[in-house]
């Protein structure tokens, strides 16, 4: 009697707690799926237009301007938007992913290293360091991990695990606006 | 006789020869070399609007108008240029921003405002919604030469057909038939004389206005009259009419911007409808045709009425010869008169200009400069210019009046308290703003770039994020390690030093926070013997001190003589989580023809670990909570700000240095010939810091200072500097890089750990259970 009072006194928490525990067993598992399968989907530029403040939305929207000029093959153009977007908001992580991108193409290693680590830091303090963030940095760094003098011994593994992640995007070791947008 | 006659009619012939040879060599020289000097032109970083953006702090409307666009009152449609201001939205009619890779078409928009912020942008007549929206730069300066005159050259095929048809119906009416001179015309305008009583005609075609500009000085005398009309012939026999009318499209005076001469039709319809040439009506054509006699007599600003009338005589004559129909000569006379209002160029940009200059490559000498025509894309955020100015200038005023003196004067023949502030954005170093002293007409000496002063306590964060370094898998110090501030003599060559606080008071053993945020120099001295000069030399080069730094113990104390400029270079490397960005003041230069001649590259290098300037911030930001710094508060402004004071021995310079998220500046104050100013550094040079911040980015700062995944957030023991574990009496949060955590316990024996981020849950799971 004393016995079943007292887990009566306790049984909603209890309960509160199994659920909490189930809840988390199955968020885990999922997290656990996105980060070592393939349900990671990797994060696209207008995913996120509508996100954050005033400055941030503006700032992709350019960001956005941007990637429609590197389609439309207007490379001066695409980072003249992609620097004026990071004028309107200097904190917005995809800015410098794009920028990153931008310049990976065109083979300019050390300054896309500098945006990508950039990218990588407002990325986590943000707490937006998901897999389908991670995909295209370690995609990234692989890519310029390989044109690096000399080329990182890691590059191949990185580019290799970017594309078990997303094979759609990074089986060809790049990242075309398109995938990005 | 008759021989003495040929003879003396060979000389005059031979002399006439010489003469036009003369003439002709000079007509050559200057229409086959540069026919017009066109002063390079410096346009600020372009504006950008978006929902969101707060349009009073952004200034929109001084903004257009400074641009030029015209306000249109009442219903109607726009034109390029023009903008309509309701009590709750705005319409504008941008116009097209020509870069040769950034370029932006001209849109007509209509910004809703609510309150003081654009709540929607539509683009017209479509109604899509913009997300963000360009206004071209502003024109903050040029180079000029030592004419001052500025143009905006425009070929014969840009200008319409009514410009054209304007000019000449008033100017020239047969300038397709005659050869330079028009006997019919200097007939004509000699009977109006004479009938007058007086001048008030002239007989002179295009060609001969073209060549008085030219080549000839404005007095009315007969040989110059001669000289004119024989150097017009010889313009008409070498060249075509289609080069002369170009020639003078482009050369013609037309009116007074401030103390440039405004010369062509180019930059005459910027400067009266904001407009480019190719945009301007037949009403607009007419008006500049009109105004071509006397550009000061009938000039539309200061003369409407008389522009008016002038203008409507060219429609009339338009109508007369041709060059409008009826329906268009009646539609013209009924448009009013709407000019843009006269903006002169400020001069509050120009000790950045002076440092653009010198940015420059070396082939950009000040004759190419003065005369190429030259677009020059600079890095200036005009409206943070403006702000820096006039925060600077009040600043300054209102330290004199709390020290007795007459504004920018002390009440002798000496130079006046002066000052500068320079504003980064760290992560990509451009230079956003600089004055560099508090008036460029009185001294040019740039204060901000050439002034090496001593900066005092600015100078110990760089000690500190020597001290802070991770090295060899360990750092000197944490943030919760103490210092002794506790009496002190070092021996060096010059004798015992013995280094003393501001109150001249010790304290005894002080953690680190403390040492930085109260500015304490004995134990900043103490922490400096520890690192070592060498190591703090060695951070401060990686910071981006470039000056030379004395090998000496009170080098941590400031001594170093150092330029403001440096020393925003030095805080945006902090500020940029410890990525140097190289500051610069320019994007792009593009020549006439819309070539891109120079476009720099950011430039970037990781020179300091993200940990070390995470916690460097976070001592900054104490500083500026509780610390020397904490004025700023009471001042209003709220948000994440990181900071330092400086002042130097006597008080003879004031330095205050702060960053945000998104911005460096730093101010320093003092006089030229080093003196004491007799006020501490908080309350001369920080206010005039916090003045430009409420005022460029409003009292609430956006952001936040990124801690990096190096650096967590622990709690201690405040008097031990032990891990504070539950069951710790007293506590409080520090910063420790992962691996440098305290190894004491408090209390000791204990084994969670205490991680304030997720203490509230733990705490939440204990209070449940």
């Amino acid at each position: 009697m004393t016995l079943s009072r007292g887990i009566g006194k306790f049984f909603p928490w209890v309960a509160l707690l199994l659920v909490a525990s189930g809840g988390i067993l199955v968020s885990g598992c999922v997290g656990f799926a996105t980060q070592s399968g393939r349900a990671a989907s990797p994060v696209r530029i207008s995913d996120h237009l509508y996100e954050g403040d005033a400055q941030r939305r503006a700032s992709m929207q350019l960001v956005v301007a941007g990637l429609d000029a590197d389609l439309s093959g207007d490379s001066h153009r695409a980072l003249g938007q992609y620097e004026r977007a990071i004028g309107v908001d200097p904190n917005n992580p995809y800015a410098y992913l794009a920028l990153t991108r931008h310049l990976a193409e065109r083979g300019d290693v050390f300054r896309a290293s500098s945006f990508l680590e950039r990218a990588e830091i407002l990325f986590e303090s943000e707490e937006r360091l998901t897999p389908g963030v991670r995909v295209h940095i370690k995609g990234l760094k692989g890519q310029l991990g390989g044109r690096m003098a000399p080329p990182r011994a890691d590059a191949a593994a990185q580019r290799a695990e970017a594309a078990r992640y997303a094979p759609d995007i990074w089986s060809d070791g790049r990242l075309s606006p398109d995938e990005l947008l | 006789m008759a021989p003495w006659l040929g003879l003396v009619s060979l000389a005059a012939g031979f002399g006439f020869a010489l003469w036009m040879s003369s003439l002709d060599r000079i007509v050559v020289e200057r229409f086959e070399g540069r026919q017009f000097t066109v002063p390079s032109r410096v346009l600020s970083a372009p504006t950008i609007l978006y929902p969101g953006l707060d349009w009073r702090s952004l200034d929109l409307r001084d903004t257009l108008r400074r641009l030029g666009y015209r306000e249109i009152r009442g219903p109607g449609g726009l034109e390029v240029g023009d903008y309509r201001w309701d009590s709750n939205r705005v319409e504008i009619y941008s116009r097209a921003f020509e870069h040769p890779s950034r370029p932006e078409p001209a849109r007509h928009i209509r910004l809703r405002l609510r309150g003081s912020e654009i709540s929607e942008i539509r683009e017209l007549p479509s109604g899509r919604e913009l997300g963000a929206v360009l206004v071209e730069p502003e024109r903050v300066g040029a180079y000029y030469g030592s004419d001052r005159e500025q143009r905006d050259l425009l070929r014969l095929e840009e200008a319409p057909p009514h410009l054209v048809g304007a000019i000449l119906a008033v100017e020239d009416r047969r300038f397709s038939r005659h050869h330079g001179i028009d006997p019919r015309r200097i007939v004509g305008a000699m009977l109006a004389n004479l009938r007058a009583g007086g001048i008030r005609q002239g007989g002179s075609t295009l060609t001969q206005q073209l060549v008085k500009n030219f080549f000839l000085t404005p007095e009315r005398t007969w040989t110059r009259k001669l000289q004119e009309a024989a150097m017009a012939l010889l313009v008409e026999a070498r060249y075509e009419k289609s080069a002369i009318l170009e020639s003078y499209l482009n050369e013609i005076y037309l009116g007074q911007r401030g103390a440039t001469e405004v010369h062509g039709f180019g930059e005459a319809a910027h400067f009266y409808f904001g407009k480019r040439v190719r945009d301007l009506t037949p009403a607009e054509s007419a008006l500049l045709a009109a105004i071509i006699q006397s550009p000061n007599g009938t000039s539309p600003h200061r003369h409407p009425e008389a522009a008016t009338k002038r203008r409507n005589l060219v429609l009339d004559l338009m109508l007369d010869q041709g060059y409008l129909d009826e329906a268009a000569h009646a539609q013209a006379r009924r448009e009013p008169l709407r000019v843009s209002e006269v903006t002169t160029e400020s001069s509050n940009a120009r000790y950045f200009l002076d440092l653009l200059r010198r940015q420059l490559p070396e082939v950009y000498d000040a004759d190419l400069l003065s005369a190429d025509g030259l677009e020059i894309h600079s890095t200036l955020d005009p409206r943070l210019q403006r702000a820096a100015t006039r925060a600077l200038r009040e600043g300054l005023e209102d330290v004199e009046e709390r020290l007795g003196l007459s504004s920018g004067d002390d009440r002798g023949a000496r130079a006046p308290l002066q000052g500068c502030i320079v504003v980064l954005r760290p992560q990509t170093g451009e230079i956003l703003a600089l004055v560099g002293g508090r008036d460029y007409g009185s001294s040019q000496f740039n204060r901000c770039v050439d002034a090496r002063r001593p900066v005092g306590s600015v100078f110990k964060p760089i000690a500190f994020a020597a001290a802070l370094e991770f090295r060899g898998g360990r750092s000197e110090i944490t943030l919760a390690d103490f210092l002794d501030d506790e009496p002190l003599e070092i021996d060096t060559p010059s004798g015992t030093w013995i280094p003393q606080n501001y109150d001249r008071e010790f304290r005894g053993r002080v953690p680190m926070r403390e040492a930085l945020e109260r500015s304490l120099n004995v134990p900043t001295v103490r922490l400096g013997e520890r690192v070592g000069t060498d190591r703090i030399i060695d951070m401060a080069k990686r910071l981006g001190i470039e000056s030379p730094l004395p090998r000496v113990p009170s080098l941590v104390l400031g001594t170093a003589e150092l330029s403001p400029l440096e020393v925003a270079r030095a805080y945006a490397t902090l500020a940029n989580g410890g990525i140097r960005a190289w500051p610069h003041t320019f994007e792009d230069i593009v020549d006439p023809r819309g070539t891109t001649l120079d476009r720099r590259k950011m430039r970037f290098e990781r020179t300091v670990d993200p940990g070390t300037s995470y916690l460097v911030t976070s001592l900054l930001e104490g500083v500026v909570e509780r610390g020397t710094a904490a004025r700023i508060r009471s001042m209003g402004i709220h948000g994440p700000v990181a900071g330092k004071t400086g002042t130097s021995d006597e008080e003879k310079d004031l330095w205050f240095v702060g960053f945000t998220p998104e911005m460096v500046a730093v101010v320093w104050a003092g006089y030229d010939d080093p003196r004491s100013v007799g006020l501490a550094s908080s309350s001369v040079a920080l206010p005039i810091w916090a003045r430009f911040v409420r005022d460029a980015l409003g009292d609430r700062i956006r952001g936040q200072f990124i801690r990096p995944p190096e650096v967590v957030l622990l709690e201690i023991e405040p008097v031990s500097g032990a891990l504070a574990l539950p069951g710790c009496p007293v506590r409080r949060s520090e910063y420790f890089r992962v691996g440098t955590e305290p190894e004491h316990r408090c209390p000791a024996g204990s084994e969670r750990p205490a991680d304030p981020e997720s203490r509230g849950l733990w705490r939440w799971f204990e209070e449940l259970l």
